[in-house]
Formats: structure tokens, sequence, C-alpha cells
């Protein structure tokens, strides 16, 4: 082929042509993004994400022991540790649900949350990976993450006021947009626990500039009358109908444990 | 040496229409800043996505490449590719490797920081998938390079920069299919987005697009024919791979900086400097061989009908030359056996 480069467009007129055509691609964009929002009108009520009402009936405590301390304090707060321990197999239902965990013979590990003498034993099924921290432990099985830490929070300080903080912290606009917040529900209290309340936002994460994804999640606590208050942060790509809710039965145990000390 | 970035990716491009597609780009970019202000992320993304492909098929249309034959080598290249793009991005990022991700890119502990980094999956996203892109996008363009009509280096180098674009956008639009479900209007992370839409935009589309046209420019290589799978291509698919390997480590680790997705664009637009700085030096052989090919074929019927080669430096010779023209190695002084063979189309070379 030749170098030859005779220009067949004018100034204006090439860079009408692209102005033209990204403002036709911006707005099919938009068209689409309208569309789809029509389609996405059903935002996850806490009752459809499936929260506790009430006492849970859960049958799933595991038992289990082993620790290992790593306390950290800060502000009104004093964070606890993770320990974990493997168990014979397990399962931890929720009442009226499918979930499963630690279904047929493999072994289930249970993963401790603790906080100087408090601990909450939780379940970790079949499928799920954790990772511990400082402060907590997340369970995640790739598509939906659970986030555990318990909190010395001030005598008298309700679980509302834990999730509107926990949540206020979290979904930071550096890595969240077009979020959708509900808001806090109270929920029944029940054992021991005084006070007890839910979340739930749906928002996209762009944590990188790599890739966004949709991401649904709840944000739960239960606060005794001491102020000892267990956090949940669940996340993920969720379907809130989905069949398969271990992440459910998940922090159901959890408070299910929690709230019988 | 320049990195001048719209010179160096459009070389048939004069001082003129150089300055109308600078032009274009900042337009393009206020469609796209403007989606952003506005909280419209979704169109925010798409136009930053296909902003730089449209500007290079309106270059491309312009100055007339491949006389008057482009539909269907365009169609081919960017059609194509997009559609290998997509596919394979579907595959690899919501299919197969879903999980580990989400694992990249969920790992979010207050405490741990980048600690909390899976090193497999940042292997994975960050290494083993760049490779992958950059050898996907090569296809088609490495077919056309293999037919006599594109086979010189300019034409590599052209092919490449479309189906790199268009690669990049396709790979863009799946990757933040999410912001097409969300609500349409945000004021929600406005500032995280602008970076994020000129890096997809400006970072992304041109070291996609640089990479691939030097992977695709040492294919075609210099003289008659192309050179093929050469340790110069080699070389330069490294180069290109580098580059892209370089791109997503930045996009992952930056993540646990403050600012991340700023300092996420700062380093994208270092990436594409380097690689505008290596396309010029290929460029600059590139475009003297279709120069100097451009003025003997303009002579060239008064003989054999057919452009012979300097056996030093593989430039096309000018009929009549004494000395050619790139490398000035003495024609005259070729020795016969050798004379014979380059003025043949070249020792050894592929046709």
């Amino acid at each position: 082929m030749t170098a030859a480069a005779r220009n067949r467009l004018t100034t204006p007129v090439a860079i009408g042509i692209v102005v033209s055509v990204v403002v036709i691609v911006a707005g099919l964009g938009f068209i689409f993004a309208m569309l789809n929002e029509k389609s996405l009108d059903r935002f996850p009520s806490p009752v459809a994400a499936g929260p506790i009402d009430g006492a849970p009936t859960g049958t799933g405590v595991v038992t289990g022991s082993g620790t290992s301390t790593a306390t950290t304090v800060g502000g009104t707060t004093t964070r606890g540790v993770v320990t974990t321990n493997r168990s014979a197999s397990t399962t931890a239902r929720g009442p009226g649900t499918t979930a499963r965990a630690g279904t047929g013979t493999g072994a289930v590990r249970t993963v401790i949350v603790k906080l100087g003498e408090n601990a909450v034993k939780i379940v970790q099924p079949t499928g799920y990976a954790s990772k511990s921290s400082n402060q907590g432990i997340t369970l995640t099985n790739g598509t939906a993450s659970l986030y555990f830490h318990l909190v010395q929070r001030t005598v008298g300080s309700t679980a509302a006021a834990a999730v509107q903080a926990d949540a206020d912290s979290t979904l930071r606009s550096a890595s969240y947009s077009q979020l959708q917040r509900d808001a806090t529900s109270e929920l029944k209290p029940f054992g021991t626990v005084t006070s007890f309340a839910i979340q739930s936002y749906r928002g996209v994460w762009t944590p990188t500039g790599a890739t966004a994804r949709s991401e649904q999640g709840l944000f739960i606590a239960g606060a005794k009358s001491s102020g000892l208050t267990l956090h949940v942060q669940l996340y993920g790509a969720l379907g809130w109908s989905d069949a398969d809710q271990t992440w459910l039965a998940i922090y159901k145990q959890a408070f299910e444990e929690f709230a019988s000390n | 040496m320049q990195f001048s970035v719209v010179s160096t990716l459009m070389p048939r491009t004069t001082r003129l229409s150089d300055t109308r597609y600078r032009f274009a780009i900042v337009a393009a970019a206020v469609v796209v800043l403007g989606c952003a202000f506005a909280g419209l992320i979704a169109a925010s993304v798409l136009a930053a996505a296909v902003s730089v492909p449209v500007i290079y098929l309106v270059y491309l249309y312009d100055v007339n490449a491949w006389e008057d034959a482009p539909v269907a080598i365009v169609a081919a290249v960017v059609g194509v590719t997009a559609v290998i793009a997509a596919v394979i991005t579907v595959l690899l990022f919501r299919v197969v490797f879903e999980e580990k991700l989400a694992e990249l890119t969920n790992s979010r502990m207050p405490d741990l920081g980048i600690s909390n980094l899976s090193a497999g999956s940042l292997l994975l996203f960050a290494v083993v998938i760049p490779l992958l892109t950059l050898a996907l996008m090569s296809i088609v363009p490495l077919v056309l390079a293999r037919t006599p009509r594109f086979d010189d280096m300019i034409d590599g180098f052209t092919l490449g920069v479309a189906a790199g674009v268009s690669y990049a956008a396709a790979e863009t639009i799946v990757l933040f299919a999410s912001v097409f479900s969300g609500e349409v209007r945000t004021t929600d992370g406005l500032g995280t987005w602008f970076p994020v839409v000129v890096n997809l935009m400006v970072g992304k589309s041109l070291i996609y697009g640089t990479a691939c046209a030097l992977a695709i420019a040492a294919f075609s290589g210099r003289g008659d024919g192309y050179d093929g799978f050469t340790r110069h291509f080699a070389k330069n698919f490294a180069f290109g791979a580098l580059a892209l390997i370089a791109y997503w480590m930045g996009l992952y680790l930056f993540a646990y900086a403050n600012f991340g997705q700023g300092i996420a664009l700062l380093w994208a637009l270092v990436i594409v400097a380097v690689l505008a700085i290596r396309a010029r030096v290929v460029l600059h052989t590139a475009i003297i061989e279709a120069a100097i090919e451009d003025a003997a074929r303009g002579r060239i019927d008064r003989h054999t009908g057919s452009l012979a080669y300097c056996g030093e430096c593989e430039m096309p010779l000018v009929p009549d030359a004494m000395f050619c023209l790139y490398c000035g190695q003495s024609v005259r002084a070729v020795p016969r056996a050798s004379g014979a063979a380059t003025a043949g189309g070249g020792e050894g070379r592929p046709s």
C-alpha cells in the first residue's frame, strides 16, 4: 500500500462526526440504563432478604474451642478476634429457608469471633473460606461474603445506631456509586439481645477502575444491654431470591449463638 | 524523541489533520466527563469506551487508508475483534474466574489492607489474562498482515491500533455492565468516576491500541512480504504485554491507596507515554519504508513491474538508484548473488 494521505474530511466535519457518534452512544447508554432500572424496582426489603424476625429457632449451634487473642481498642469499641476449629459434620438451619451448611459427611469448620471474655462461634460451611483480622472475620463463598466483628459499645447504645455507623463508614463514595440505601429497620429482640436492627443497600462497587459490579448487602447488628454488639455485614452479588441462601443460615446461627449467652 | 500520541497512532495525518484529531479527542472527553458530572454513569462509561475507536475509524476514512476499500477491512478488524473481546471477557471474568475476580476485588477487611490481597488472583488477572488479551486482539490483524495488500509495517501498525482499541472498548463494556443496572442518575461516587472514565477512554484504549500495534508492526517487518514470528516480533510482543501487565497491576494495586483511581490514571498515562516513544521509533522506519515504496512504485512501470529491496536494511529500492535511500548501502556494490536475491523480493522471506 502507499503512503498517500489526502484528507477526505474537513476539520469541522471530522469533529462533528466524532461528537455526534459519541453523543448518540452516550444516549443509548442512558436509555439502556433507564430501561434496565425499571426492571430492578424490586429493592430488597429486610423481609425479602430474610433476616431474623424475632428469636431465631435454628439448630446450628456449633461446638468448638480454641483461642488466639489479638485485641485492639478504638473509640468506644474494643474489637476482638477469631479462632478456628474443626468439628464433625454439623448443620446450621434457619427456619423457613432452604439454606444448608455442612451437608454430607464433610467436616465443617467453626470460627470464633472473640472480644475479651466474650465469644461467638460461627459456622463455616463447606464452600466458604474464612479470613481473619484483628477486627473480625470474613466468610466468603466467592459471591457472598459475611464480615463479623464484636464491638463493645457504650451501655445502652442501640443496634440501630451501630448499623447506621457501619453503613456510613462502609458505603463511601470512593468505592460506591448509584447507591440505594434502605432505612434502618428495628427488629424484635430475642434472648439476651435487647436491640436488633438491619439496613439493606444496593450499589455499584467500583474499587479499582478495573471493573464494576452490582452489589447488594445488609448491615445487621444485635446489641446486648451491656453494650456488647455483634456486627455483621453481608455483601456480594447476591440474588435475594436465590434458593441456596447459605449466608442466611450463617448469620442466623451467629446471632442465635450470641443471644444464647 | 516525542511521545505525541495522536501523530503516533495516526501516522498518516498531516500537521493540520493531526490537530483536528486532538480537538476530536478533547470534544469526546467533554461529552464523557459531562455525562459523569451529570451523574449519568452508564452514558459516561459507554461513551468513554467507544470514543477512541470512533475517532480512529473516522481517521481511517479521512486519510483513505487502503484506497477506498476500508469497509470490509474495518469490519473485520474492529467488528471481529470486538466480538472476540466480548465473548472472552464474559467467559473469563463472568463465568470461569468470577469467584477469583470477586476474591481480588472484594478483599476489603478494614484492617488488613494490601496484605489481604490474593497473590494467585492478582497473578491471574494482572499477568495471565493480559498476556492472553494481547494474543487475542492480535489475531485478526495478524491474519490480514499476512496478505500482500497489508504486509507493510505501517499497515500492520494501523491494523494493530484498530484492533487494540476495539478490544479495549468491548472489554470495558462487559466489565462495567453493572452500571447499566443501577440508578440512571447518581450523586454518589462521582469523584471516583472522573479518573475512571478518563482512564477507560484515554489510558486503556491507547495502551491496548499501541501495544497491539507494536506487535503487528514487528510481524509485518520491513521489505517485501511480512517477517512473521521472528525474534523481533517476540521482543515487541513482550514489550506490549509488559505494558498491559503494568497497566492491570496498577489498577489492582493502587486500589489500596488513597485516591487510587487517580493514581491509576496517572500510571496509565506514564505507560502510554512509554509506548508512544517506542511506537515513534517503529514508525520512523515504517513511514520511510512507505515513502520510499511510494516513490519507487511511481517509477516502476518502466522496469520489471516489481520492487527491489536493499539487501542490508530490506527497504525498497528506487529503480535506477545507486544507493539505498534508507541506509546508504551501495546497490551496485552488492555482490551478484546477493543482489539477485534481493531484487527478487528479499531472500528467505515469506511472499
